[in-house]
């Protein structure tokens, strides 16, 4: 049937060395690396060399010119030295952080694939933290893995050379003490191993406290156990406190080991050179080029320290890691030798059974459905109904017996085969955050994204199908609602537009009258109590988006026309006495902040407000500043929202009749920056639903808001606009988990989403239970007459009216099938199942 | 520029205060039994948190078992209380302007006992529970007030049930 992209690895992720990432990518930029590593340290002994030639030929022979000759030359190496070590850095990061993306993204790749029982044991904590924050130090490890090595292991035996060329009994001398040092440095290394590896269980220990406490936070607030959440946070910190010190007080230690066998060669030397010098056995020039060589062996070797503990580090962080995830996915990706199958929905579960820490939830279960057969399964909860379907759909892996999709192994058939031709719908859906196209078309996309492109695209569904699959599940409405309800991209959705237009013509043609009384129609002659001061100033709205009062608030070259208009004066009172309301308001409610909600003023402003009101509460000269202030608020104010200021009509009518003149000043000063209200003008600042009605919702009118979508829903189909404004619908954002859905919404979207890709073979468990009657009605008419006999269904049945329709019942008790038949059977039987329909019914 | 110095401004802030809604709340909270012993200054704070609510003639405030979760006070209009059964319905009070009722509901989340159907054109003032809640945060003492006259209302009206039923089994 098809080809899929890509093949799987033999070795799993978690079984890999640390080791083995170094020279599993990028070996020609290592390689590179290595180079400009050789040619850094030719730079690095130069400057050693010229040292010594301008003591001993330059200073000795009074010669200016070789004076300039190797001042030069020690210039332009310690330059090219400089140079190249800032390359070497960027190119070694550069690989370090390329395959620690690589080793993130596989690893990754690996979790999602373990069984859910291994996310039931694992906070999701800890998974962050493995993916994050601990391979950080691998990464920055793998980097240096070759060059750090290989550059100071160079450096350090050049610069041993060059002393061994200088004086050999003086080297070996000043030598002698490295040895001692490798064989303390590793014992320190061991207990700092030790204490990192409890370092990161107790932080994966931490990470799980914090990551239980923030998804249990309800609990938290309603109990007020704080205390309890912080102590025991607490015992865990204070471990993670202890570790660190002791962990850093062995990196001290080593650290002073280190310095003290650095400080230990000079020693010697000055000894033992200091005498061969006096003695006449060594020139000056050799000893300051010693001396210049010795210290510049100290930072190769204190890089290798560093190395070597980075190393350690990273071993011990990286094996943690890795062990913590070693586990097989259950089931193999996708086929290697063979096409993706198509199933025939035919299933037999024969003997099955499946243990959760030795007790048995299933227990010997048999099922035989053949294609396109409707399976319910009816029982108490616990009685192992959602386990068998979550085995079905290859949630679960079976313990013993056999479960055959079309005389296959369930266990042999690879996800991807599973995600072709099952669809499973949990209880408690999942929706990921994006449109809700993306969520209905995620199924689709999976199955997709392992396909060649022209295959992938006769597999999605087309615009048509989307929509028949939406209203199918009865999610239309709830669409229909989100496009109207959102706003227009002018720039793309020009024909939308156009529609929207006609929709306003026809809706004022015939509504404008007869629900006058519930929509405040935007008229240029009367002032709009449902909108603000500024909107009802400008009559218009900003092109950017924002509420007119913000746009509005940041031009105080308006109070010019202010003035002009008489409006200035008037204006400053009506902020002043806002804020005078909101001040006497606020002083009887100790400034609880929920009283804001009927006055303009934020809680934030009120100090300031405050301030403004006791400096202008006599007579007296105003500030241009704190005369803006007080428009502002007018500005803000909104006669249906702020009910504790009622305008006069005389302050009403005078705004109505100043528009035109403060139209033409904005129209003068930002030409672009507004839109003016105009019957045949769309408002891109308002929803769709808004642009039709042409005005604001009278919210004091119980019932207006439904009243008037109705009406506006019945025009819609009237004129064929249902469809493209469903698509405008299917862009709305869903929030994060699809918090902006109900519970409804998120079921129906998940239902669609699996009934998109066709599936064979159809689960559902407990997949309408958040749904209300009509809904969950016209999804059980879809199973039984659309789908009869063409796809297989499996029904976990909590509502027990449905499940007449089903072909064959089984009913499910501690484990164990303890009844099966058809309805008809099993009630002439007057078993169980008879008695749970009674009891359900009555 | 200057303050109120102009005749002008000083008649716009006269205006202001004498047509504030808040103020003709406040009348209207001080004509209702359970509202009326709050004290003048903490009474214009629950009058800003009342909303102002119009409901068309013959539609309904709120039906038998609904979990709505407002009280209400009549500025302008009738409305009547009725109780449905399987098979009939009574109509057990009528309610005319400064009326408060529903008010159970600003305690609790509790289903309607019964309907409140708008006879005329009916114009409210309506509180939600949250709203509520939040006020008797600041003023417990409301809270017992209105409770109070909440209690003696349901006592009354299960006496009228209760009336009716007696004499319906008088009868059938």
């Amino acid at each position: 049937m098809m080809a899929h992209k890509g093949s799987r690895q033999e070795k799993r992720i978690t079984e890999r060395s640390l080791t083995s990432w170094i020279f599993k990518k990028y070996l020609g930029l290592q390689l590179l690396l290595a180079c400009l590593i050789i040619v850094t340290i030719f730079f690095r002994v130069l400057p050693l060399e010229m040292q010594k030639r301008i003591i001993n030929i330059a200073i000795g022979m009074k010669s200016l010119n070789r004076l300039f000759l190797y001042c030069g030359l020690y210039l332009v190496s310690f330059l090219m030295a400089g140079i190249l070590k800032y390359c070497i850095n960027v190119l070694q990061n550069y690989i370090g952080q390329k395959i620690l993306y690589h080793l993130r993204t596989e690893l990754y790749d690996h979790i999602l694939q373990l069984p859910l029982n291994f996310f039931r044991k694992t906070p999701p904590g800890m998974v962050i933290s493995s993916l994050t924050s601990e391979l950080t130090v691998v990464g920055e490890f793998l980097g240096s893995a070759i060059s750090t090595p290989l550059v100071n292991f160079l450096t350090l035996f050049t610069f041993a050379g060059y002393m061994i060329y200088l004086n050999p009994l003086l080297a070996i001398a000043s030598f002698s003490v490295y040895p001692l040092e490798i064989l303390i440095i590793p014992l320190f290394q061991k207990k700092y191993n030790r204490l990192n590896k409890i370092r990161i269980d107790t932080t994966r220990t931490l990470s799980n406290r914090i990551g239980e406490a923030i998804s249990g936070i309800h609990e938290i607030h309603g109990n007020a156990s704080f205390r309890i959440e912080v102590d025991r946070f607490d015992g865990v910190a204070k471990k993670l406190f202890k570790i660190r010190c002791k962990m850093n007080s062995t990196k001290y230690l080593i650290k002073f080991t280190n310095n003290f066998f650095q400080n230990m060669g000079p020693f010697v030397l000055f000894i033992f050179g200091g005498y061969l010098a006096i003695k006449g056995r060594l020139d000056l020039g050799a000893l300051v080029a010693f001396l210049s060589a010795f210290e510049k062996l100290y930072d190769p070797w204190k890089e290798l320290m560093e190395y070597y503990q980075i190393y350690q580090d990273a071993k011990v962080r990286y094996a943690r890691v890795m062990s913590y995830f070693d586990q097989k996915p259950p089931f193999k990706l996708a086929p290697l030798d063979r096409e993706l199958l198509d199933l025939s929905g035919a299933i037999t579960v024969d003997n099955v059974a499946f243990y959760v820490d030795g007790h048995p939830i299933l227990d010997q279960v048999s099922v035989s459905v053949g294609p396109g057969d409707q399976l319910a399964l009816v029982g108490f909860s616990g009685s192992g109904k959602s386990t068998l379907v979550m085995i079905l759909g290859q949630l679960y892996e079976y313990h013993q017996g056999h479960v055959k999709f079309d005389e296959i192994e369930l266990k042999s058939l690879t996800k991807l085969d599973i995600g072709r031709n099952v669809g499973y719908i949990a209880q408690f859906p999942f929706i990921f955050e994006g449109t809700i196209r993306d969520n209905l078309l995620y199924a689709c996309n999976a199955i997709n994204i392992n396909l060649n492109p022209e295959e992938a695209q006769s597999y999605m569904p087309s615009e048509h199908e989307i929509l028949e699959t939406i209203e199918n599940v009865g999610l239309g409405p709830d669409i229909l609602s989100f496009g109207l309800y959102s706003r227009l991209d002018l720039c793309q959705e020009r024909e939308l537009m156009e529609q929207v237009l006609e929709l306003r013509c026809a809706f004022l043609r015939k509504h404008r009258e007869t629900l006058s009384r519930f929509i405040e129609y935007f008229e240029e002659n009367e002032f709009l109590d449902y909108c603000s001061m500024a909107t009802n100033l400008v009559f218009g709205f900003p092109v950017s988006g924002k509420p007119t009062e913000e746009a509005i608030a940041e031009k105080p070259e308006l109070v010019k026309i202010l003035k002009k208009l008489g409006l200035l004066m008037p204006m400053v009172v009506l902020g002043r006495h806002i804020v005078a309301e909101t001040i006497e308001l606020m002083k009887q409610v100790e400034s609880d902040e929920f009283f804001l909600k009927s006055s303009p003023l934020f809680d934030k402003e009120l100090p300031y407000y405050e301030e403004l009101l006791k400096k202008y509460s006599g007579i007296g000269t105003i500030k241009q500043k704190d005369l803006w202030s007080f428009v502002i608020l007018a500005f803000r104010y909104n006669p249906h929202k702020h009910p504790m200021v009622v305008l006069p009509s005389t302050f009403k009518e005078y705004v109505v009749r100043s528009r035109r003149e403060f139209r033409k000043f904005i129209e003068s000063h930002w030409p672009d920056e507004f839109q003016f209200i105009h019957p045949s003008k769309y408002l891109s600042y308002c929803t769709i639903f808004r642009n039709i009605i042409f005005g604001t919702v009278k919210s004091e009118y119980s019932g207006a808001e439904e009243a008037i979508k109705g009406a506006v829903i019945e025009l819609i189909k009237k004129e064929g606009a249902e469809e493209s404004l469903i698509s405008k619908g299917l862009e709305f954002h869903v929030g994060t988990k699809g918090d902006r859905l109900s519970g409804g919404q998120k079921q129906k979207v998940a239902i669609a989403r699996t009934l998109l890709k066709e599936p064979r073979i159809l689960i559902m468990d407990e997949a309408t239970a958040s749904l209300d009657n009509a809904s969950q009605l016209k999804i059980q008419q879809l199973l039984t007459q659309k789908f009869k006999g063409k796809r297989t269904v499996l029904s976990v049945v909590h509502r027990l009216e449905t499940v007449k329709d089903y072909d064959q019942i089984l009913v499910m008790k501690a484990g164990k099938i303890v009844e099966r038949g058809s309805f008809d059977e099993l009630m002439k039987k007057k078993g169980i199942f008879y008695e749970l329909y009674q009891g359900h019914t009555v | 520029m200057s303050f109120t110095r102009d005749i002008q401004s000083e008649k716009l802030l006269e205006e202001f205060k004498s047509q504030c809604h808040i103020d003709q709340n406040v009348r209207i909270l001080r004509e209702v039994e359970a509202f009326a012993v709050v004290p003048i200054n903490k009474l214009r704070v629950l009058a800003t948190l009342f909303s102002r609510k119009k409901f068309v003639r013959n539609s309904f405030l709120f039906r038998q078992h609904d979990r709505d979760p407002h009280g209400y006070i009549i500025i302008e209009g009738i409305v009547q209380i009725y109780r449905h059964y399987t098979d009939k319905s009574y109509m057990l009070q009528e309610l005319t302007p400064h009326d408060f009722f529903g008010g159970l509901a600003l305690f609790a989340d509790i289903k309607r006992l019964f309907s409140a159907k708008a006879a005329t054109d009916v114009t409210c003032l309506v509180i939600d529970r949250e709203t509520f809640h939040r006020f008797t945060l600041n003023f417990p003492e409301v809270a017992t007030r209105v409770l109070e006259t909440m209690i003696k209302r349901v006592v009354a009206l299960e006496d009228k049930l209760l009336d009716m039923q007696i004499v319906e089994c008088r009868y059938e």
